[in-house]
Order: C-alpha cells, then structure tokens, then sequence
C-alpha cells in the first residue's frame, strides 16, 4: 500500500468542485429570487376595462340637487346628466360672471361626491374636464409620483356650440 | 495552470469522494431553484388564463340582453335588474365551468336604490380549498335606467372561481 502523503497541489479537484458549488449557489439565489412580472396583461386590461366603464356610467348618470346662483337666484339643474353639468360648468366659467363658488358648491362638488361614491376604494382617481376655450376644473387625488395610472378620457358633444368639451378620468391602485 | 499527476496527492477517499459529494449536493441545490422557478412561472401562467376567463365573463354579464336597456352595453334596465333570476342568468351565460357571484351595488344619490345579487355557487359553505383552483374578481361600473330623466350609476362586482 502506498504511504499518504500531503500537498497543496493535490488538492485541485476539491477547489473546483467549491468553485463548482458556489457557482451554483449563486444561480439558485438568482433562480430564487427572480420575480415574474407581477402586472399581467390582464391586470393591466381590467384596469382599462374598469376605467372606460367608469367613465363612461359617470357620465351618462343623472344627478339630482344640483343648482348655482346667479343675480340672487337660485338656478335648479335637476335630473341633468352628468355631461351636461360638465358643460354647463364650463360654460358658464367661459360665458358668465357666475361666481366659481357657487358652481365649485353647487355643481362641482355633487360631481366629486358622485363619482367618489362609484369608484371602487381599491382605486384612486382624478377628473378633469376643460373646454377649448379657458375653462376647466379638476378634483380627486393629485396624480404626480404615481406610476400605472390608467386613463380615459371622452369628447362631450354639444350640438348648440362650436366649442369642444372633454372629460378625464385618471385612475390608479391605491 | 499546468496540473501536475503524480502519486503525491492526497489520495481518492481524502480528495475526490469530498468533491463528488459537493457537486452532488450543489447539482441538486440547483436542480431544485429550477423546479421551483418553473412551478412559479406556471402557477402565473394558469392565474393569468382564469383572469382572462373572468374578464370574458364580467363583459358577458355586462352585455347581456336580459338586462340591458335598449341593447346598449352597460346600461342595466331596472325592472330587468329587480326581475332577473340567477338560474336564467346563469343559463342564458350558457353554465359557465366555474361559479361565480355578480353584485350589483347602486351608488346614486337617489332615494331609492337597486342592489340585486345573482350567482352560481356550491350547495356546501365555501372553504379555501375551494379557491384551489383560481379565483378571481372584476371590479366594472354601469348605469341603471330607471328612467330618461333618472340614470343611476352602480359598482358591479363579479366574483369567479373554480
């Protein structure tokens, strides 16, 4: 029988096979940790579909109780569709010196409150709406720094008047 | 670097078996992060088919005839809601393979209200394990007609699962 003997340079096979090991380490903790896209198309087409449809029923809703004031009158716009006061809103911002108070109190907040009640609390939301002309208004939460918003956004038509209107919603988990 | 052979190494059991055990256990190490990540990336795959399965779902129920008003997708005829049965929801879907729940919630800021739930469910009270094989929930919005100068808008939220 042989008689053992140590040295260094027999010991090549079992540094390779740490090599070997630790190699393979690191491409299980890769392998472990690797995340697949968390956002599916799918998730991405709900959030679409949920918006659009969102819009759209907001804005082809009727509201009671809305009403502005103007040379000490109180003007009802009750049962109007949502569309319509949006236009009317910005018409009036446009057109007249309607005070913006009593439509941010009288139209613009039932708005908000309407469209807070329909959207889901797994979402947060912000509309704007302008015309060609100056005006515009805007409520809900603040988009900057968000990522993933979805938005959609619709032309309100108005045969009586040259200018155009349109409406947005923003939405995005919250 | 140049190896050198010669019978001054450490002989087999002190060099060779410690090696072959460790390349062993670091092949099958991973072998398993492998089966793992593929298990994971199925597991995704097979969620995201059920997503689509219910998305086709909440857009049947939303363009159904038996609730629209005037044919117009995503405008539910009140008397249609308040009339409806689940059975013939369920049959007019042509019995779906999975079950599913449909909640109609009206938000409006009128007096009255039309809340209605239909759905297709298991006779024995639900457990986890009967989500095992996908669940999933869509959240959309609709306008309930009640009349031209009264459209509600309402949250429908439609629950599937297998």
């Amino acid at each position: 029988m042989n008689r053992l003997t140590r040295s260094d340079e027999g010991q090549s096979s079992l540094i390779d096979a740490l090599i070997f090991f630790s190699i393979a380490m690191i491409g299980s903790l890769i392998l472990a940790f690797v995340s697949f896209p968390s956002s599916s198309p799918e998730a991405k087409e709900s959030m679409r579909v949920y918006g659009e449809s969102t819009l759209d029923s907001f804005l082809h809703s009727t509201l009671s109780r809305t009403s502005y004031e103007y040379e000490n009158e109180t003007i009802h716009l009750d049962d109007k569709t949502t569309s319509e006061l949006i236009v009317e809103n910005l018409y009036l911002r446009d057109n007249t010196d309607v005070e913006n108070k009593s439509l941010i109190e009288g139209i613009e907040s039932p708005l908000n409150e309407s469209l807070q009640r329909l959207i889901h609390p797994q979402y947060d939301f912000n509309f704007t709406a302008w015309s060609s002309g100056n005006a515009s208004f805007n409520f809900g939460q603040p988009v900057e720094g968000r990522e993933e918003v979805f938005s959609a956004s619709q032309e309100l038509h108005t045969p009586d008047d040259n200018k155009t209107y349109t409406a947005n919603l923003r939405i995005w988990l919250a | 670097m140049k190896r050198k052979m010669d019978d001054k190494g450490v002989v087999g059991f002190y060099e060779d078996v410690p090696a072959l055990l460790i390349v062993v256990v670091a092949t099958v190490i991973f072998l398993a992060s492998i089966y793992s990540a593929i298990g994971r990336h199925e597991q995704k795959t097979s969620i995201s088919d059920f997503e689509r399965e219910a998305l086709e779902f909440a857009d049947a129920v939303r363009s159904s005839p038996l609730l629209l008003h005037e044919g117009e997708v995503g405008r539910f005829d009140a008397t249609k809601i308040q009339g409806l049965e689940s059975e013939n929801l369920t049959r007019s879907l042509n019995y779906p393979d999975f079950f599913y729940r449909v909640e109609i919630t009206d938000v409006s800021n009128y007096s009255v209200r039309y809340n209605q739930t239909w759905s297709r469910e298991p006779e024995h009270n639900f457990t986890a394990e009967d989500y095992q094989e996908g669940r999933k929930v869509i959240y959309l919005s609709v306008n309930i007609v009640v009349d031209t100068n009264e459209v509600h808008t309402a949250r429908m939220r439609v629950e599937v699962w297998r």
